[in-house]
């Protein structure tokens, strides 16, 4: 069954590529090999929108041709539509692109950059250099299914649906005009126009349930001048502005994120802006450590924290008793 | 877990897009063995003959032997294209396999101390170009500062050692004076492996927790520059063999508080079981593990392994005391 329907498909490839002008749905439903088979009209009709739809999607550029009325005369694939463009590359550019193809291994689009390749050296017989200095330089370990569907509904400017779920809220239907897909500390979002909420939204791939669906819809709203190049992900609370003490050599979270530092008798004063979470999380990375903090709300949330995690774990934790 | 569906069977797009492909790339190298054609494609011999049999019986509309496809490949092995009907170009590059190279090459040209980096940015125009512009799409930038990377990127240029203060990863600043090797990323993390004399030995540091780094004017030893053949074994494949395979690596079990779900999230995760959240959580060290429930405030709690559930209790409570006595 699967053999049959590679034969079928590579048949109508060679056919429509080598037609003169175009080839009506008859004809190929009386020449070419594999559509003999069908039993009816309507087997055929499914069996050939179903071929067509996939040639499509792999890229095989199937067009239909009209005549003078707008009815449907036949269908070819124009060898000027289908043919690679040549990218005119060295030996050097080919070096670096089979470094670029491992850059995806096993994550997502890393069997679209290996058909790729396979492409690219389709039209070169140049080999390709071997360039220890610039091997295993990159690794993407991206395997989230989202990600290409919204990558291709922002290049296609299409609308999007998808079930997500938001911390502390129910999974609810999202309808987005995704703009860009951006990695930041190895998590993937999607940012873009929220046509539910009439503004812009950023979402987190993980929280999303089950495929995204991209409707044939296309974008109502145009990202802010030169946002996709530059989209950051906004804050998810207000920040607070902080300072605090830290004996010498600890808090590396805390000045990592600091906007000032000085030093002081073994004591590393710390002005540093952030969310609290943020804060907090930092704090208790070094707490032993922790000399004074600013402001005051900050430090008992601080010493709240504290608590929390003394009392949660002193009972022994779950099972003990 | 969002995991994509990674097929493992192969499916009829994706042999039919090699089958479109083998042809014109055979053409491209007459007498090629069944063996290097097989390598080049990741398949089996058995397979690339299976695929070959596929072609020839394939062809125009007639489909008598001058319609068909003509390659022989039962002499030495060696596979010779006599006609390969229509299939004379591999098919346009698609927009989606564009982006896969342009992205990855946008990567690549960030990361101090690369070669070719004018050819790279010229790829990448070429290839956007080609196929619509896309790589912008995706965004994958590592949030490193720029200064750091132009003095990492001299430093493995001029073969000299940088001296940097480090945030390590159990949050302690230290000194350090290091024989740059080379940079790699893994998604939008920036690290410099290089020797380092504090340690003694190779060491890994992500750029991201470099809080201040300059070149000193002192050449690194021949036996650490970055022509040094040993150097392959280290880097990025030894990284994701000690971080990413966490195949024999304990797992601590954590109970998580409903209002910290997103804990569950992260790639390494295993969700046990969902009333109450509970999850199983790979460690490498137990230091690491402490730290890490420590940071996470209470809001989830430690139940294994036992034994350090009360030094958790334990460091919390001195830090309490410590700080509540200072004022």
């Amino acid at each position: 069954m699967r053999r049959d329907k590679t034969e079928r498909l590579l048949n109508l490839v060679f056919a429509l590529m080598g037609t003169q002008g175009s080839m009506s749905r008859s004809e190929i439903r009386s020449t070419v090999a594999g559509y003999e088979s069908s039993e009816s009209d309507e087997a055929f009709e499914r069996m050939f929108e179903r071929d067509k739809d996939e040639l499509r999607s792999m890229g095989i550029p199937v067009e239909t041709v009209f005549d003078a009325f707008g009815d449907a005369l036949g269908y070819v694939i124009a060898p000027d539509s289908y043919a690679y463009i040549d990218l005119q590359l060295t030996s050097r550019d080919l070096t670096v692109l089979s470094i670029a193809t491992q850059v995806w291994d096993k994550a997502v689009l890393g069997s679209s950059a290996r058909t790729a390749m396979r492409k690219i050296e389709a039209k070169t017989d140049k080999s390709v250099a071997n360039s220890p200095l610039i091997q295993g330089v990159a690794r993407v370990r991206a395997q989230d299914g989202a990600i290409i569907p919204l990558m291709n509904a922002a290049r296609e400017k299409k609308v999007v649906k998808f079930l997500y779920r938001a911390p502390g809220h129910e999974s609810e239907k999202r309808s987005i005009e995704p703009w860009a897909v951006i990695c930041r500390n190895g998590n993937w979002y999607v940012v873009g126009h929220d046509q539910d909420r009439g503004e812009e939204r950023t979402f987190k791939l993980t929280r999303i349930q089950g495929s995204v669906n991209v409707s044939a819809q296309p974008h109502t709203q145009d990202p802010p001048h030169n946002r996709t190049r530059t989209v950051e992900l906004p804050p998810e609370e207000s920040l607070t502005d902080a300072t605090i003490c830290v004996s010498a050599g600890r808090g590396g979270s805390l000045m990592r994120h600091a906007h000032n530092i000085t030093s002081n008798n073994g004591i590393d004063v710390i002005r540093v802006k952030a969310s609290r979470a943020e804060l907090i999380t930092w704090m208790l990375s070094s707490a032993n450590a922790i000399n004074s903090v600013e402001p005051q709300g900050l430090r008992e949330d601080l010493l709240a924290s504290l608590e929390s995690l003394a009392t949660a774990h002193e009972l022994g934790g779950l099972g003990s008793g | 877990m969002n995991l994509g569906v990674l097929a493992v069977a192969e499916t009829v797009n994706e042999r039919l897009a090699r089958l479109l492909a083998l042809v014109p790339w055979l053409s491209a190298r007459q007498g090629i063995t069944l063996t290097a054609a097989a390598r080049h494609f990741d398949i089996s011999v058995e397979q690339l003959t299976k695929d070959l049999w596929q072609l020839v019986v394939c062809g125009l509309p007639g489909y008598g032997p001058d319609q068909l496809v003509d390659i022989d490949f039962w002499d030495d092995d060696r596979i010779w294209v006599q006609d390969p009907q229509t299939l004379t170009t591999p098919l346009r590059l698609t927009a989606e396999e564009g982006a896969a190279l342009s992205i990855a090459l946008r990567l690549i040209s960030q990361i101090p101390g690369v070669e070719y980096r004018e050819d790279i940015d010229v790829l990448i125009a070429k290839l956007d170009e080609a196929c619509g512009a896309t790589s912008e799409l995706v965004q994958l930038t590592p949030q490193t500062n720029q200064a750091f990377r132009d003095t990492i990127n001299a430093a493995l240029e001029g073969n000299v050692q940088v001296a940097m203060t480090y945030s390590s990863g159990s949050d302690e600043v230290t000194e350090r004076r290091v024989s740059p090797i080379r940079v790699f990323v893994v998604d939008d993390y920036m690290y410099l492996e290089g020797y380092c004399e504090r340690a003694e030995a190779r060491r890994i540091f992500r750029l991201d927790r470099i809080l201040s780094i300059e070149m000193v004017p002192r050449s690194v030893a021949v036996s650490h520059q970055k022509h040094d053949h040993l150097l392959h074994a280290g880097g990025l494949e030894s990284w994701i063999v000690s971080n990413d395979n966490f195949g024999d690596t304990p797992r601590a079990l954590v109970q998580v508080d409903p209002g910290s779900s997103w804990v569950a999230e992260e790639p390494y995760v295993e969700v046990i079981s969902t009333k109450p959240l509970t999850i199983s959580v790979p460690y490498l060290t137990e230091d690491w593990l402490v730290r890490w429930v420590m940071s996470l405030g209470g809001s989830i709690q430690l139940l294994e392994p036992r034994h350090l559930i009360k030094e958790i209790a334990q460091n919390a409570r001195a830090s309490l005391a410590a700080l509540s006595a200072r004022d």
